[in-house]
């Protein structure tokens, strides 16, 4: 049997590329973030290159399995399936949608959810933890009460196991936590040490690349849900600036004494 | 005889303070290389011989002293300022070489507005210059990537360019005076005069030496009025590189001065602005100066792009970019985190030609490294510093590393750069824009300068009659 591995996915705005002129709130509580570069969401990234490894040490071990990517968004999101094609994923979808569905969890996952659903093959589901934009860390957890999975959250690693089983690795109060888990489920993934997307080669870019990306739109998975779970009040930039003193002295010794004597010294 | 280590050492102590002579191994496994060989250092392997030591020199007397004893005593020094080279200029490659550094020579002497001049020490950082400067209005006009990281003696040394070199010049146009130290004629200053034709520009003995002829001590630049407030940014989508070659050579002939005119082509703009390149290629500029002149660049900029077929995109994301340009410190570190964990790693070569070559040279070296090297997951390109006669171009390439570290230069970066240099040449180009030669393009010099060549190996006997300085740097060791 095949395990079939769904990576949900998305990408965001370099925000610390915003300069403070830049970071206006505007009407509807939205910052402006279209001029700014975008890239994976840290979290997805790991998702990815985990679903990656633990797809690569599977076929080792003689465990066939399918990757699938989903993105829920628009067109800028095609170049990162592209990616994703020529590094073998076998397939790679985007549910079109043009909504603002920043700070939105509960919809997101419903989309998910219901393509999830309608799909009926996917045996596990993984994702990053949170998004640069929003940081909710709502999604993995409402698509998992949304599918009635079981979900393990803060996961760092993942293993092959049998064919309906897998090993996890998850953060638990400051320990590792490993675990075999049956499938399905999902998994939310916290801070990795896989943090990187591995590159495909230009050969396979030509050779696997090429292939298509399914859109959907979202329609064909209706999100109509309860009213928002949350409502955004405000958005302040939080400042994250520190004071800092130079310290002036002939040598080295010198600055260490000062640093000592007037910094130090009292504090201990 | 050759000097032990232990005998260079006391004697470097001896020159200076035992506090500035170091001696601690990693710090030597670290000196011993430069961004050439950084995935050797991101892997801990090391292949170079180490220095005997590194020195931090205070003051011009004890650079003399220093490259004194060494060409008395016949050891080689590699002169250091910010380190952040990248043609293996800084490689240690002989036995006990001294790693001279200059960043603790890191005064401002003097900023003449009068003049409009600004002297400084060599271990200067730019960074540091140009923002005292600004707080009074003016700029140095200087501003390669690595300015947070690089240094006045370094950026001469190593013939730099900057971003808005279009306008500004390269390091060259910029140098007015110099001081520097020559194994067996000791310290040597050229005056900063307006212009002169009391014989050869001796400037240019110093500018581009790489640390094979002399070390830099003091360097003179002119500065420029600072006017941010008039910047004028511009971005167009192109469907070709050839289209963006001709608007560049358009806007160059005409005789508009932006201070940026830079040419993407379609994966380098992918790399770069994926959130608005769409598959295409990318053009930038951007007018600056006094209010008129950067209105009438920028008049006749948009006039002659109006005249191809090039789509404007929102000028904000052009000024976003430009922002966000340099590189600092904590990238440096961001880099050794993802070349170790990707296993994938990414080098450059730059290169310049005129108008009638450089979209050729462009093509050819794309299509054979794409044919011949294998691993690469990214190849691009763009130019961007233009002249009246031509431009460069600068290949981008990221590799998967399916080798050893120590592996890695011979199996994938020097492959790409013998074919970029190889086709170079063959057109009639420059095999180095702005990165200088290094240690890994002399092999490829006397091609470079064909019968000019004789020039630069009398320069090197003349200058450096025992051949202590910075071994194998522009030209390559004899056999």
């Amino acid at each position: 049997m095949i395990m079939n591995i769904l990576v949900c996915f998305n990408a965001v705005p370099k925000l610390n590329i915003l300069s403070d002129t830049d970071w206006v709130v505007q009407e509807g509580l939205k910052i402006d973030t279209s001029f700014v570069q975008k890239d994976l969401n840290p979290f997805d990234e790991s998702a990815l290159e985990i679903a990656l490894r633990f797809s690569d040490h599977s076929k080792s071990l003689g465990l066939p399995c399918s990757l699938t990517a989903v993105a829920v968004g628009e067109e800028h999101l095609d170049r990162y399936l592209k990616k994703l094609l020529a590094l073998k994923f076998d397939n790679v979808v985007r549910i079109h949608s043009s909504e603002d569905l920043r700070f939105i969890p509960e919809t997101i996952a419903h989309i998910l959810s219901n393509f999830i659903s309608k799909q009926d093959c996917f045996d596990i589901i993984i994702t990053g933890q949170q998004s640069g934009e929003g940081d909710n860390a709502m999604t993995p957890l409402l698509l998992s009460e949304y599918l009635h999975w079981p979900c393990i959250s803060q996961v760092v690693e993942i293993g092959p196991d049998t064919e309906r089983s897998l090993a996890v690795k998850s953060e638990i109060d400051g320990a590792i936590l490993n675990q075999k888990v049956k499938t399905p489920l999902v998994l939310s993934i916290g801070n990795s040490p896989c943090s990187y997307l591995r590159n495909p080669t230009l050969k396979d870019i030509a050779e696997f690349g090429k292939r298509d990306i399914k859109i959907h739109t979202p329609k064909a998975f209706s999100h109509k849900t309860d009213k928002n779970i949350f409502n955004i009040k405000s958005l302040k930039k939080i400042d994250n600036s520190r004071q800092g003193i130079i310290i002036e002295g002939d040598t080295p010794e010198d600055k260490a004494k000062i640093l000592y004597e007037s910094y130090i010294k009292e504090k201990l | 005889m050759a000097l032990p280590r232990k005998e260079i050492v006391s004697n470097l102590i001896n020159l200076t303070d035992k506090e500035r002579v170091i001696i601690d191994e990693q710090i030597l496994k670290e000196s011993s290389i430069d961004r050439f060989r950084k995935v050797e250092g991101y892997f801990d392997t090391w292949t170079q011989p180490l220095p005997a030591a590194v020195v931090y020199a205070e003051s011009k007397e004890e650079i003399a002293s220093i490259v004194s004893f060494a060409n008395e005593n016949k050891i080689n020094i590699v002169a250091r300022s910010g380190a952040s080279a990248t043609e293996g200029g800084l490689e240690t490659i002989v036995k006990d070489t001294i790693v001279l550094d200059g960043s603790k020579m890191n005064k401002i002497i003097n900023i003449d507005i009068e003049n409009m001049l600004a002297t400084c020490q060599s271990g200067v950082p730019l960074q540091v210059l140009d923002d005292k400067l600004r707080e009074q209005g003016y700029t140095t006009g200087h501003s390669p990537q690595s300015k947070p990281l690089a240094q006045m003696g370094g950026l001469v040394a190593t013939r730099s360019i900057g971003q808005f070199s279009t306008l500004y010049g390269g390091i060259e146009d910029m140098v007015v005076g110099l001081e520097a130290v020559f194994p067996g004629l000791g310290i040597t200053k050229i005056k900063s005069v307006p212009r002169r034709a009391a014989g050869p520009d001796l400037r240019h003995l110093i500018i581009g030496n790489e640390g094979a002829l002399c070390y830099i001590t003091e360097v003179t630049v002119k500065i420029f009025k600072y006017y941010p407030e008039n910047n004028k940014f511009y971005g167009y989508l192109l469907d070709d590189m050839k289209t963006g070659f001709k608007i560049l050579r358009e806007v160059m002939v005409a005789g508009y001065k932006p201070s940026i005119a830079r040419l993407y082509d379609e994966e380098d703009g992918d790399y770069h602005f994926s959130h608005f390149a769409n598959g295409k290629c990318v053009l930038i500029f951007m007018a600056e100066g006094p209010q008129y002149i950067a209105e009438a660049t920028a008049k006749g900029i948009e006039e002659i792009v109006g005249s191809h077929p090039a789509k404007m995109v929102d000028s904000k994301l052009i000024e976003t970019w430009f922002n966000n340009l340099n590189w600092d410190p904590n990238d440096l570190v961001e880099e050794r985190r993802e070349t170790i964990e990707m296993n994938n790693t990414c080098s450059t070569t730059e290169i310049s030609a005129n108008w009638d070559a450089i979209m050729d040279i462009y093509d050819v070296c794309m299509k054979r490294i794409r044919n011949e090297v294998p691993d690469v997951t990214m190849l691009g390109a763009h130019s961007s510093h233009s002249y009246l006669n031509g431009t460069n171009v600068y290949f981008v390439y990221f590799y998967n590393l399916d080798c050893k570290p120590e592996d890695e230069i011979t199996k994938y970066h020097l492959p790409i750069k013998k074919i970029v240099v190889e086709e170079t040449i063959k057109a009639g180009g420059s095999m180095c824009h702005h990165h200088g030669v290094g240690k890994h393009r002399s092999q490829w010099i006397d091609q470079e300068h064909g019968s000019a060549y004789k020039l630069l190996e009398t320069m090197k006997k003349a200058y450096d009659p025992n051949g202590i300085m910075n071994v194998g740097t522009i030209l390559p060791i004899k056999d």
